[in-house]
């Protein structure tokens, strides 16, 4: 039985001030390192014995990295940027709402205080409470290394639970949202078996709208499947399509399709059965959210 | 309620230890720090069930670790609950065992001078295991056949050989169950289960232990008895209980979980004498997860009535899964009879109920000892009856509870007493305007995707187990009171306060008879050394009992200080009185109607220069009745009929606690007592992998949840009160409220899930899944 109080392996703690220092200590890849942002993953990994790097390197002495800007239309947020930080720099931009609520909603306020958007995607959990939010948006991820820079795709990097396409030398260095059109909505929904806890299942809508038009509509479902899952198809069923009520067919058929494509097991949070039951209706509630923000008359 | 103005009791006073808690000053067990301490941690079975052939230890040791293994320790068979009498106590374990009987359970353990020091040396021990099958389930444990966990056991000083598992069984029989039968219109019969719950405190088990140079031992254990581990410590050990003394460390929180010497405290032990020096031991959240649990239990019960709704005879059996030590079934099964009849009367009845071993964590008293589970299958069935009898359920409940003046046997057949204070009626009626009761509709009036629902439930617990006559369970309480020279007094006694306020209360029962402020009312630091006997705070007995024994001992210290005041003053020491100054809390000694007086103060600080000697009080008390604490709960909840979550969207939470000492306090009980019964419904169970033995949460709180503020209803929304009694027997008019505030809310949550869905569930935890699909098999959506 694992001990959750300490951590017996030993490992070295480096805390670089700057991105050159970062990547001079990331250039090492011969010993086991692990980077660190709010530690609230690594360690408790490490205290269960799950992961025994030789080396932890805090990204959080960094200042570059705490920076959340918008440049161009596009939301860029550091890695090592808190999430109450992030969480606050949502709340002045409605039509990221969805976005809002999933970071808001990882853990409590103890959380709230350590925990980064970049350890959130970087632990790659298929249950992580911002990427639904993140990937229906369209977001990416700038990566960085010694040698450069690459941009890719938040869909490309999560490569399955527990899995990213980062290199051992690189360190994520910003998450990119672009800012949608003011016709946009989005909302984010997470069932969880108490107030505080990790997603049975989790959703997030984007939907713009052109009057009674569904011009677009993106969908994801944390917490059924290997990686969160994009579901593109519903976007095929609803866009340009008139939406005449929240349960209409067409929505129904929408939901359905969520049900159906997703890819849920039973683990000690909920059963296959039960998410693939609720994902339909929690699909129809976060859509209706969406779909009367996108109008600009909801809150 | 009696017309007596109390300055302090039933005031919202400042908690004593509040400070020391929220800044972090209070010292627990995890805090106490000794010159040269070791640290230790214990081997824990991967296996559930498994003889221990070897340990090699010899790497361990090289690291400078001090190992202890079954060889090293007592052969004493110990039980490490003590309540029962010798002869009732069945015995089954070991400071360490050479067979396992759970995953979780203590192999070996090793001490060393860092945490981490002594993990890595675990590490490298070797234990080589004959593995056992596992048996996990109590229906299959009891079939022929299956493998035994135990050839024999002790029970008091005979060999007990133990067949099909079964730990223990009882059957208790009142009046003739075939005429009582016979006699009823209509016979109701259902099947209900409860969870294998967590007690989830917030402090893990914990203990350092000092061996000292006499060869006797210091401990500063988590306990809720002091004088049981003592006991307990001083026959496996074979010490002197004089030279084994027994600290009381601030607890945070119990729920029962700290009611026996847990096993941690013995290994602790037999480490700090094998390495002559002191150790710590503090579990870890999944040790302690794998420690104990509550009773999980199935109930088969069954009333008959008459067309009228009156009971006339009732029936329950029960099959309690023990786990892997018999901690105590015996009088458990005995309080679940006295849970079963205690809340409606019975013309006849039976009770037989049977506990049996399994390759599980062992379970132990947590809140309520049984009763949120008989409860939660009473409750439920009364809603049945009254339903099929097309009555109110709450007219049911007025026609058949126990109340005034009737027999009450809630701790077991042989702690019987009469009832003399009863707020039932009071709570019901109340309770039913403040929750709107007769607008809750019908079921099969409610549509749409969201239904609401109100039900009721009623429960009680005993405030502790005295009694008039000695029965099989020991109950009394020791306390010393003294008035300083300073017009301050000491109050010295062995209970416990879980976070509650029990000692706070202590405290106000003390002063007020004495007539000082609370605020100049210490609670000594106290041990097994300094105090009298106490069993143990426990079966929500603290300020009934223990109150009982506080007040009787400053009853005899104001004698003392009168006496001195009317020496000083020149008058008959039964024509003084005393009065607190509203200000300082000070007391004043006075005869009424005169300016003779004199401050409690004065008069022993006179008595200290004179040599008169200390106002001193001591009594060792045992309550010679066990009154009932009735609770009655109203909760509305909120199901959505696509998800199958449930909301608790109101409740109405009313107590009948006699005289109220902290209102405050009572209604952070009353709503905490909600909280663990809603989430007792909804929420809390804990699995074991049929194959491996294993926990499915992982013994961590990442996966064992539990509610907190978030899942109560908005704050408006949770009501609370008190019901205006007065307890003849108890200190100031008081009885117990502690686990009561539990006990009956489970039982409204199903009335309410009933009252919403027309479905009934019987079997908790009433998870969303499973809601579901028993709306599903309902049509209700379709
Ligand atoms: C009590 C509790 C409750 C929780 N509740 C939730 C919840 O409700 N929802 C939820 O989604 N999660 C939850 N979590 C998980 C965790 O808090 C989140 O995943 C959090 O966002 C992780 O962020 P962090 O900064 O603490 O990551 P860390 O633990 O510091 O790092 C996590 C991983 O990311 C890597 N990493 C960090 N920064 C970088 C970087 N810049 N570049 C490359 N790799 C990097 C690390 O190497 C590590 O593998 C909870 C955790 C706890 C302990």
């Amino acid at each position: 039985m694992h001990n959750s109080r300490i951590i017996t392996n030993d490992f070295d703690f480096f805390q670089p001030t700057s991105m050159t220092e970062l990547y001079e200590l990331l250039a090492d890849t011969s010993v086991e390192t692990k980077l660190m942002a709010g530690g609230t993953d690594l360690i408790p990994q490490m205290k269960e014995g799950r992961k025994a790097p030789k080396r932890v390197i805090s990204t959080m002495k960094i200042e570059e990295l705490a920076c959340i800007t918008v440049q161009d239309g596009i939301l860029k947020i550091g890695a090592a940027a808190k999430l109450k930080k992030v969480a606050a720099a949502c709340s002045g931009l409605p039509t990221i709402n969805a976005l809002h609520q999933g970071v808001s909603s990882v853990g409590k306020l103890q959380i709230l205080n350590m925990a980064t958007i970049a350890g959130n995607i970087c632990t790659a959990s298929p249950a992580a409470d911002t990427v639904p939010g993140l990937l229906t948006l369209g977001s990416s991820v700038t990566l960085k290394s010694v040698n450069g820079e690459r941009e890719v795709a938040l869909r490309d990097f999560l490569a399955g639970p527990g899995k990213t396409t980062i290199q051992a030398n690189e360190v994520l260095y910003c998450i990119n949202v672009p800012l949608p059109s003011e016709n946009t909505g989005s909302e984010f929904k997470k069932m969880e078996r108490v107030g505080a806890d990790i997603a049975k299942i989790n959703i997030s809508v984007v939907v713009q709208r052109n009057g009674n038009t569904c011009e677009s509509c993106k969908v994801a479902v944390g917490s059924c499947g290997p990686t969160t899952l994009l579901i593109d198809k519903v976007d095929d069923i609803l866009g340009g399509q008139e939406i005449s009520g929240p349960e209409s067919e067409l929505i129904q058929k929408a939901a359905q399709l969520v049900a159906d494509t997703i890819t849920p097991i039973d683990d000690i949070r909920s059963t296959a059965e039960y998410r693939r039951k609720v994902a339909a209706v929690i699909f129809m509630d976060v859509f209706q959210i969406a779909w009367v923000r996108a109008k600009g008359d909801a809150a | 309620m009696s017309e007596k103005k109390f300055f302090s009791v039933g005031r919202d006073t400042q908690k004593k230890d509040g400070f020391g808690k929220v800044t972090g000053a209070e010292i627990f067990s995890c805090d106490v720090i000794l010159p040269g301490m070791l640290f230790a941690r214990v081997l824990r079975s991967p296996h559930p069930h498994a003889r221990i052939i070897s340990v090699d230890t010899s790497e361990a040791e090289a690291m400078g670790a001090v190992c202890l293994t079954y060889d090293d320790v007592p052969k004493k068979v110990y039980n490490e609950r003590q309540v029962s009498i010798p002869e009732r106590t069945y015995r089954d374990r070991t400071v360490l065992p050479n067979i396992i009987r759970h995953v979780g359970e203590g192999v070996m353990a090793v001490a060393a001078p860092t945490e981490a020091l002594a993990e890595k040396a675990l590490a490298t021990v070797k234990v080589e295991y004959e593995l056992l099958p596992g048996v996990f389930d109590p229906v299959r444990a009891m079939e022929d056949g299956c493998t035994a966990l135990y050839d024999e056991v002790m029970l008091g000083d005979k060999v007990l050989p133990i067949e099909h598992n079964i730990a223990c069984q009882r059957v208790i029989e009142e009046g003739d169950l075939a005429e009582g039968f016979a006699k009823a219109d209509l016979i109701v019969e259902d099947s209900f289960s409860t969870g294998r719950v967590y007690h989830g405190q917030m402090e893990t088990k914990g203990v350092v232990c000092k061996p000292e140079a006499d060869g006797g031992i210091t401990v500063w254990p988590t306990t809720q008895s002091i004088h049981n581990t003592r006991q307990l410590l001083g026959r496996i050990f074979d010490i002197p209980l004089s030279k084994v003394n027994v600290h009381r460390v601030t607890i945070g929180g119990a729920f029962g979980s700290s009611i026996q010497m847990n096993t941690p405290i013995a290994i602790c032990v037999a480490l700090a004498r094998k390495a002559g020096k002191p150790v710590k031991l503090i579990l870890t959240r999944e040790e302690d997860m794998y420690n104990h649990c509550k009773y999980p239990s199935r109930i088969k019960l069954k009333y008959g009535v008459t067309k009228d709704g009156l009971i006339t005879a009732g029936q329950l059996e029960t099959l309690v899964d023990a786990g892997a030590h018999n901690i105590q079934i015996y009088p458990l099964l005995g309080c679940m009879a006295g849970w079963f009849v205690s809340l409606y009367r019975m013309p006849a009845l039976r009770f037989a109920g049977t506990g049996v071993y399994t390759n599980k964590a062992p379970a132990c008293a947590m809140q309520g000892y049984g009763n949120p589970q008989v409860t939660f299958a009473v409750e439920s069935l009364m809603d049945m009856i009254a339903d099929k009898l097309g009555m109110d359920p709450i007219e049911l409940r007025l026609k058949n509870y126990v109340g005034l003046g009737q027999t009450f046997w809630g701790q077991g057949p042989t702690v019987r007493s009469i009832i003399r204070s009863c707020g039932v009626e009071e709570m019901l009626v109340k309770g039913r305007e403040m929750i709107g009761w007769d607008d809750r509709g019908k079921p099969e009036e409610k549509t749409g995707r969201f239904r609401r629902g109100i039900g009721v439930g009623r429960g009680f617990h005993t405030s502790g187990t005295g009694a008039p006559q000695p029965g099989e369970v020991i109950d009394y309480s020791t306390a010393m009171v003294k008035i300083n020279e300073d017009g301050s007094a000491d109050v010295s006694t062995a209970l416990m306060c879980h976070g509650g306020g029990t000692l706070d209360a202590i405290a106000k029962i003390v002063g007020e008879e004495l007539g000082i402020g609370v605020e100049l009312i210490g609670v000594s630091p106290s041990s097994t050394a300094t105090t009298g006997y106490d069993v143990c705070t426990h079966a929500t007995r603290g300020i009934y009992c223990g109150g009982a024994a506080a007040l009787r001992a400053a009853t005899i210290a104001k004698k003392t200080i009168l006496e001195i005041a009317s020496k000083l003053l020149d008058v008959n020491p039964e024509a003084l009185q005393i009065k607190p100054n509203p200000v300082t809390g000070e007391g004043l000694i006075f005869l009424e109607g005169t300016d003779k007086q004199i401050t409690v103060g004065e008069a022993a600080k006179t008595a200290q220069f004179k040599g008169w000697g200390t106002a001193i009080g001591v009594s060792s008390h045992r309550q010679t009745n066990c009154p009932p604490c009735f609770v009655t709960n109203f909760i509305e909840v909120e199901v959505d009929t696509w998800t199958g979550e449930i909301r608790t969207t109101r409740a109405v939470a009313a107590v009948d606690a006699g005289t109220v000492m902290n209102p405050k306090l009572t209604a952070g009980q009353l709503e905490g007592g909600l909280c663990r019964g809603v989430a007792l419904a909804l929420l809390e169970d804990s699995d074991y992998n049929p194959e491996t033995g294993h926990l499915t949460c992982n013994a961590g709180l990442m996966d064992y949840k539990m509610y907190t503020a978030k899942e109560m209803p908005m704050i408006d929304d949770l009501q609370v009160f008190f019901a205006n009694t007065y307890e003849p027997s108890g200190p100031f008019g008081a009885k117990g409220v502690g686990e009561a505030a539990n006990n009956a809310t489970a039982g409204a949550v199903a009335n309410a899930v009933y009252n919403a869905l027309g479905i009934r569930i019987n079997d908790a935890p009433m998870t969303p899944e499973k809601v579901l699909k028993r709306i599903e098999e309902a049509g209700i959506n379709s």
